[in-house]
This record gives C-alpha cells, sequence and structure tokens, in this order.
C-alpha cells in the first residue's frame, strides 16, 4: 500500500521539481528575463486564486462572486504588516490568509446556512464595499492605493504557495471531508440526510478557499509595489471566475491548466489590446460551445505510476 | 419502549392539512408500511421524521428523545436513516463513492487531518472496505466503480438503500423502493429488506404503492388518507377494513 502509494506519487514530485529546476535555472542563466518572470508571477498568483476558487464553487457548488474580495484583505493585510509594522514575509503571509479566513466566516457564517443564490448575492455586496471602504481609509493610502517598497515576492514564494495551495486543496478532497463537500454540491438534502453537518462544510470550504486566496493577496501585494481598491474590484473576481470556468468547476489540474493559458493569452497579446479582449472572449466562446464542462471537465490529469520495483524484461521508469 | 413514537404529529402547508393528528408506534425489529393514495401524505411524513421539515405542531420521539426540531443530519447521526422516492444519489460520483459519503458518520479524524493527509489511511481503507461490504451485501459489487447515474432505475433505488445502510441506522426509512423495478426486481427486493432487517438488526418502515410487496413483507400497516390515519393493524385487517378498501384498494385487492 506504502509503496503503490509512492510510486503513484513520484511522477508528481519529479515534475515539480523539475518545472522549478528549469524555471530556476533557465533564470539564473538570464534566458528568462523580468519580464518573463513577473508574468510566471502573475501565473502562480493566478492558479492559486483559481484552484482555491475552485474548491467553493467547483467541488462544494457554493456560487461565490467576492473572490477578489478575500484577496484584497490579504493584500491589504500584507502590505499593512510589512510597511508599518515590519513583519517577515512568512508571518505576513500567514497572517493575510488568516485575516482573509476570518472575513470568509463572518461573511459566509449567515449566507451559507441558507441555500440557494444568497452566497452570490453577499459577496458581490461584499466585494463593493471592501472596494469603498478602502477608497475612504486613508491609513491605507485611500483611492491612490498603499505604496509596498519591500519586493519579497520572488519566484521562489510564489512556487511553494501555488504547489502547497494545490496540495492542501487535494488532500482535503481526497479526504471524507472533502467528500462531504461535494456530496453538498451533487444534492444538498441527500447530504444532510447521510449525516452531514451541511453548513459546517460550507463553511469549512469558504474559509479554505478564502484563506488562499489571501495567501494569493499578500503575494500580489509584495509582487507589484502597490495594492489600489481598483485592482481588487468585481471585474477581478469574474476573471477568476473564468478561470475555474474554463479549467472545469471540479478539476484542479483544469484551473491549473486555465491559470496558465488565460495569463499566456493576455500576455502574448498585449501588444494589441483590442484584439486581445476580441481573441479573449472568442476563446471563451469557442471553449464553452465545444467543451461546456471546461477544459477538464470535472476529471483530473493523471500520471502514470512509476514502478519502483525491477522486473525482468522491464525498465525502471516505464509505466 | 417503542423505537419511534409520533404524538399527534400534523403538517399544514398554507390552507392545506396534508397530515392530521398522526400517531405512529413503531417497536424495535418492527417491519410496518404506510400506505395510502396518491397525496395522502405519506412522503410528508417522512420528512417530519426525518428533519427536513419541522411539523406544525406534534412531536417525533426516536429512541427515547424528543427528536421534532433536531435539523436532519442529526437525525441521521442518531440512527434513522431514508430513501427518497425521487431518488437523491450524487449522480456524477461513482457508486462507491456514494457509499463512502454516507460513512460520515464514522469518520473520526480532524479538519487538520485531513489537510496534511495525516494518518487517514487506514481510516480510509476502513471506509472503502465497509463500503465495498456493503455493496456486495445489496449486489452491488460489480457495479461499484460506476457513475451512479448510469445504473438502472432499480439500481439506483438500491443505492440509496445501500447509501442508508451505510449510516448504520436503527430505523431504516423507505419512501416507496419498488418504484420502478419489475415484478422480478421487486420480488427480489422483498427478500432483500427482509435480510437486512434480520442481518443487521433495524427496523423498517415502509412507504409502498405496490400492494404485493407491502402485504407480503410488513407485519403491521398503516393506512393514510388526507393526511388521516384511517386503518391501522395486520395486513389481514387492514386488508378487511371497509374504510380502507374504500378509500384506497378498490377491487385491485379483495
Amino acid at each position: 500500500m506504502r509503496q503503490e502509494l509512492i510510486e503513484r506519487r513520484l511522477p508528481w514530485l519529479i515534475l515539480t521539481v523539475g518545472v522549478y529546476l528549469v524555471i530556476s535555472v533557465t533564470s539564473a542563466l538570464g534566458i528568462l528575463n523580468d519580464y518573463h518572470m513577473i508574468n510566471i508571477i502573475t501565473i502562480g498568483i493566478s492558479i492559486i486564486l483559481g484552484v482555491s476558487l475552485n474548491l467553493i464553487n467547483g467541488f462544494t457548488g457554493q456560487f461565490s462572486l467576492g473572490h477578489a474580495g478575500f484577496m484584497a484583505v490579504g493584500a491589504y493585510t500584507g502590505a499593512i504588516l510589512t510597511m508599518k509594522f515590519g513583519f517577515p514575509f512568512p508571518a505576513t503571509l500567514l497572517c493575510g490568509g488568516l485575516a482573509a479566513a476570518v472575513v470568509g466566516l463572518v461573511i459566509g457564517l449567515p449566507t451559507l446556512r441558507l441555500r440557494g443564490d444568497y452566497l452570490a448575492i453577499a459577496t458581490l455586496g461584499f466585494g463593493e464595499i471592501l472596494r469603498v471602504l478602502f477608497i475612504n481609509w486613508s491609513y491605507v493610502g485611500g483611492a491612490g492605493g498603499m505604496v509596498v517598497t519591500q519586493r519579497y515576492t520572488n519566484f521562489h514564494w510564489v512556487y511553494a504557495m501555488t504547489v502547497l495551495t494545490i496540495i492542501v486543496i487535494r488532500n482535503w478532497l481526497q479526504s471524507a471531508h472533502g467528500r462531504a463537500c461535494v456530496a453538498i454540491r451533487e444534492d444538498e438534502i441527500a447530504a444532510s440526510s447521510m449525516g452531514i453537518n451541511t453548513t459546517l462544510y460550507k463553511v469549512a470550504a469558504f474559509i479554505l478557499g478564502s484563506f488562499f486566496a489571501g495567501v494569493a493577496g499578500v503575494l500580489y501585494a509584495h509582487a507589484y509595489y502597490i495594492v489600489t481598491p481598483a485592482s481588487f474590484g468585481f471585474l477581478k473576481s469574474v476573471e477568476i471566475l473564468i478561470i475555474v470556468v474554463l479549467g472545469g468547476m471540479g478539476s484542479i489540474s483544469g484551473s491549473v491548466l486555465a491559470a496558465i493559458a488565460i495569463t499566456l493569452v493576455s500576455v502574448i497579446f498585449t501588444p494589441w489590446p483590442y484584439l486581445r479582449m476580441i481573441l479573449y472572449s472568442l476563446a471563451l466562446i469557442i471553449v464553452m460551445v465545444y467543451r461546456p464542462g471546461g477544459l477538464m471537465g470535472v476529471k483530473e490529469i493523471q500520471l502514470p505510476a512509476l514502478s519502483l520495483k525491477k522486473k525482468e524484461g522491464q525498465q525502471v521508469g516505464t509505466p | 419502549m417503542a423505537l419511534l413514537s409520533t404524538e399527534s404529529l400534523s403538517m399544514t402547508f398554507g390552507g392545506l392539512r396534508a397530515v392530521s393528528n398522526l400517531s405512529l408506534q413503531l417497536e424495535m425489529n418492527d417491519l410496518q408500511g404506510l400506505i395510502g393514495p396518491n397525496g395522502a401524505g405519506k412522503t410528508t411524513v417522512f420528512n417530519m421524521l426525518s428533519g427536513m421539515i419541522k411539523p406544525t405542531t406534534g412531536k417525533v420521539i426516536f429512541d427515547g428523545e424528543d427528536i421534532t426540531n433536531l435539523p436532519a443530519h442529526q437525525i441521521t447521526q442518531r440512527g434513522m436513516a431514508r430513501t427518497f422516492q425521487n431518488i437523491r444519489l450524487f449522480g456524477s460520483l461513482t457508486v462507491l463513492e456514494n457509499v463512502k459519503i454516507a460513512f460520515h458518520r464514522h469518520v473520526t479524524y480532524s479538519f487538520m487531518q485531513a489537510l496534511l493527509q495525516l494518518n487517514i489511511a487506514h481510516h480510509e481503507e476502513n471506509i472503502t472496505r465497509s463500503a465495498m461490504d456493503l455493496l456486495d451485501v445489496l449486489g452491488l459489487a460489480d457495479r461499484a466503480h460506476h457513475q451512479a447515474n448510469n445504473l438502472s432505475y432499480g439500481e439506483q433505488r438500491l443505492v440509496e438503500i445501500a447509501r442508508a445502510m451505510a449510516t448504520q441506522p436503527k430505523l431504516l426509512l423507505l419512501d416507496e423502493p419498488a418504484a420502478g423495478m419489475n415484478p422480478h426486481e421487486t420480488e427480489q427486493l422483498m427478500n432483500l429488506i427482509g435480510k437486512i432487517r434480520r442481518d443487521f438488526d433495524l427496523s423498517v418502515l415502509l412507504i409502498e404503492h405496490d400492494m404485493n410487496l407491502v402485504m407480503g413483507i410488513c407485519e403491521r400497516i398503516t393506512v393514510l388518507d388526507y393526511g388521516m390515519t384511517i386503518a391501522e393493524g395486520s395486513p389481514e385487517q387492514v386488508r378487511a377494513n371497509p374504510r380502507v378498501i374504500e378509500a384506497y384498494l378498490g377491487e385491485e385487492v379483495v
């Protein structure tokens, strides 16, 4: 059993370490320049946002429209802790996530007790309230935003946090607690009659998703020097939602692929801003027509298990 | 002491009295039937018993405890499980996953352990094994990895029963388990219900339209019409009751 587990996970470990090494080395050699690296950081942040929103929208079936709001809570918490209190970066990351999680609890508890679309309405309002709040709060710079001079966010941090997000959410989904969340998506009434406390699990998934949105916010704040209320508006929430829908509601690997694809598309077409929006919309329409469930649907990418035992006539490493 | 009893249980929807003054008694190990014409309020009774809706008045006592105002999941945790007339499986999941979810009551590891995948492997193995055992009992083992939506109607009803059994109930509420089954499947189901009741030592309350099924296996039958109890007793007594014949059975069963 243990052996089998290791064999199943080894390919993922190799892939994870491999991608890390390739990017680190090419960046050190100067093949990837700063412009490339900031885009890779953007991809990482998008993956964290997409995967964490997928836990709420795709796996638990609760429609949240305010993921950028939780990102904002993390970003501002991070900016304040770094600039005003001089916190070390790891502590800032943790606090940003926790702050977003607490806000998630406050929003989630009253709305998730109910069945239906109340969460969508509440999170929509929450995002707007937050934006107005930050605009009028001079302590964090008001509408002009807050400057973050420490650029702590680098490729290594983003990569580590992205991998952590994926592993933790995957672990959750593979456990009985994650199954309870999926059961709620499938049929909330049946789930409650299986002895599942549906409110508890909806709130738990919401808090977990909010936590990682907060972490993404902290990374964002320390990557772009400045956090402004305008960066976390409704459109940003929609952008994250598009990653989830495009990748497949209920597929972690789908969200990862979609985050990469969407970031690349917008980077490639940056020189032609008008064309970019047209192509972007066109790409979405095409995907929705031909793959209405998203790129991956509810499936995950499977890597072939590596066999560790040497057998006659069988090479190590062949699937 | 009765396992389940209700005291003047009533439910009104607006001006409609769906159930009025129902008094049910169910002893340990009983197999009781609840029958009545369409719209008699049978499913409403189940919804009240299992906590899906709160009764307008009256009480539900289960295993010596007043459960009238408990939420559905707590009632399940106390040992009452149900199936649904309009099948409510977790459709896009496999049959095995459906049943594993229902073992929720017996999950002992914490959220933190789940997030870090800390010492949960043997718990998960136990759940999977128990779920497979249960599917074996219901003859669904070869369907374990099929998507629940793709099963036949009859099989889906069996998965519903498997799922309810997985919560390890003392009382099983079956809402029209034979609906959509052919006579052969219905007969198998009758045997199965008898078997699980013996093997798992539980009580069954059954809503059914199929007269053969109800008369064949139930020891006691309660007949509802327009929300009121019009007869109660053994199948023979119920069959002979003129009010029942008038309200429901007509010439079908003589």
